[in-house]
């Protein structure tokens, strides 16, 4: 029983302690999140006048390697980083940079639509929702700030962990779900935040534990690089394959070809992240949500144009794309962003009451040359 | 532990039923995205219904 009662006692510290320590981050971290849940249509409605308008037959579109002249017309001297592909308008967008090992401040965005070759407008980077997404993303402080939310995100883990073991006995003489509105404040939000806590707890460790795999897609990736695209590069000098002018076409449709039924998602040029140094890397996607995220690359030599190998991703980086859906809640629709938001709107109702149970425990146990004042005013 | 085992049965049904609406909604779209919004309704849903007895009583 002793045992029993100071395991408990440890699980509230952790709980405790864990909850405190990221409480200030998840609660800017669920702030920020709620406008991104919705950030397609929030950026569909500032971009008012150029809402996407799919590609009919009689449209005639610009080859895409027409698309990526046009996009160096704006940035001569850069070479082309990344070319994605618009779902539901034909709309290319191109990434530019100085060299392919670029940082991502050097780097230029430029989507063009297919059918005039002009640049798309509304869609420039540097909005609100950037700031936000940013924010969100590393708080504007890169790799380490990604890495510092990631720990946080893990400490959010522990605590919902936590809180499970600890539920048990705060409801062990209570029915499920019961709110005590006859009793103090304080016990009404404790059991306020036992029963929402308690009932989001999948999706909160859900939403948590991706959040903290997205953190790390940056080392995911490079080990990805390193593992399996530097494989198929090895014995080779070094030297990134230079962008030549008329490429990128056929290497798109050589890619879906090579794996009919699928769509391509984006391009990666040598050199960059998602590429080795002599391949253009094509992802391609599935229908489903499911095979939508989980990208096969197709490497297509980038001298003579020919498919070297079709590339299915590792676990850990099917980890990685798996954890995006599920972190961003984008893959059912509108009801389930606002379920999304819902769920949000209750872990931030969660980490308030959490805090306030906190400073009300200290208030509990006040001395009583601390009550004096309060009682005289 | 039996005691623990009763107060968590409600809960790991619930979060059982998230879960599955979680990893259903990434199978396919309409009728795969409804599980998806069955399953994260069922939270809320406990919630509002939660208040709602505990406030008649």
């Amino acid at each position: 029983m002793a045992g029993n009662n100071n395991s408990m006692k440890a699980w509230c510290w952790v709980h405790k302690w864990t909850s405190l320590i990221c409480t200030l981050f998840l609660l800017m971290l669920c702030l920020t999140g709620l406008p991104l849940v919705f950030h397609d249509e929030i950026e569909a409605m500032g971009a008012e006048g150029h809402a996407p308008v799919a590609a009919t037959a009689s449209d005639k579109l610009i080859t895409l390697d027409q698309v990526i002249a046009r996009a160096l017309q704006e940035k001569p001297g850069d070479v082309p980083l990344y070319m994605s592909f618009d779902e539901d308008q034909p709309v290319v967008n191109i990434t530019t940079g100085p060299a392919a090992d670029a940082a991502e401040n050097q780097m230029s965005f430029f989507p063009i639509d297919r059918r005039t070759g002009e640049l798309v407008t509304g869609d420039e980077e540097g909005g609100v929702m950037d700031f936000i997404l940013q924010l969100h993303t590393d708080i504007f402080l890169g790799l380490p700030g990604m890495l510092l939310l990631g720990f946080m995100g893990f400490l959010f883990f522990l605590s919902v962990l936590s809180g499970i073991v600890i539920y048990s006995p705060f409801m062990r003489k209570l029915e499920f779900g019961t709110v005590r509105y006859g009793k103090t404040t304080r016990t009404k939000w404790l059991d306020y935040h036992n029963l929402l806590g308690i009932v989001t707890l999948a999706w909160a460790m859900v939403v948590g534990v991706t959040g903290t795999i997205n953190t790390l897609s940056e080392p995911i990736t490079a080990i990805w690089r390193a593992d399996v695209l530097e494989s198929m590069t090895a014995g080779e000098t070094g030297a990134i394959a230079p962008f030549v002018s008329g490429t990128a076409g056929p290497a798109v449709d050589a890619a879906v070809k090579a794996a009919p039924g699928m769509r391509p998602q984006f391009v990666a040029f040598p050199g960059v992240a998602f590429s080795s140094r002599d391949h253009l890397a094509v992802f391609l996607q599935g229908a489903t949500p499911l095979n939508k995220k989980l990208l096969t690359p197709v490497l297509v030599d980038a001298r003579d144009g020919k498919v070297d190998a079709i590339a299915p991703m590792p676990w850990y980086m099917k980890g990685l794309l798996l954890s995006q859906p599920l972190h961003f809640g984008d893959y059912g629709g509108l009801p389930m962003k606002f379920l999304w938001a819902l769920l949000d709107i209750i872990t931030i109702i969660i980490l308030g009451s959490g805090v306030y149970l906190w400073l009300g425990k200290k208030m509990t146990v006040p001395s009583p040359r601390h009550l004096a004042p309060v009682t005289a005013a | 532990m039996k005691r623990s085992a009763g107060t968590l049965r409600t809960p790991a049904v619930i979060a059982v039923i998230s879960a599955i609406g979680l990893i259903v909604g990434l199978l396919g779209d309409s009728g795969y995205d409804f599980v998806a919004w069955i399953g994260l309704s069922i939270p809320v849903i406990a919630i509002l219904y939660s208040i709602r007895r505990s406030r008649r009583t």
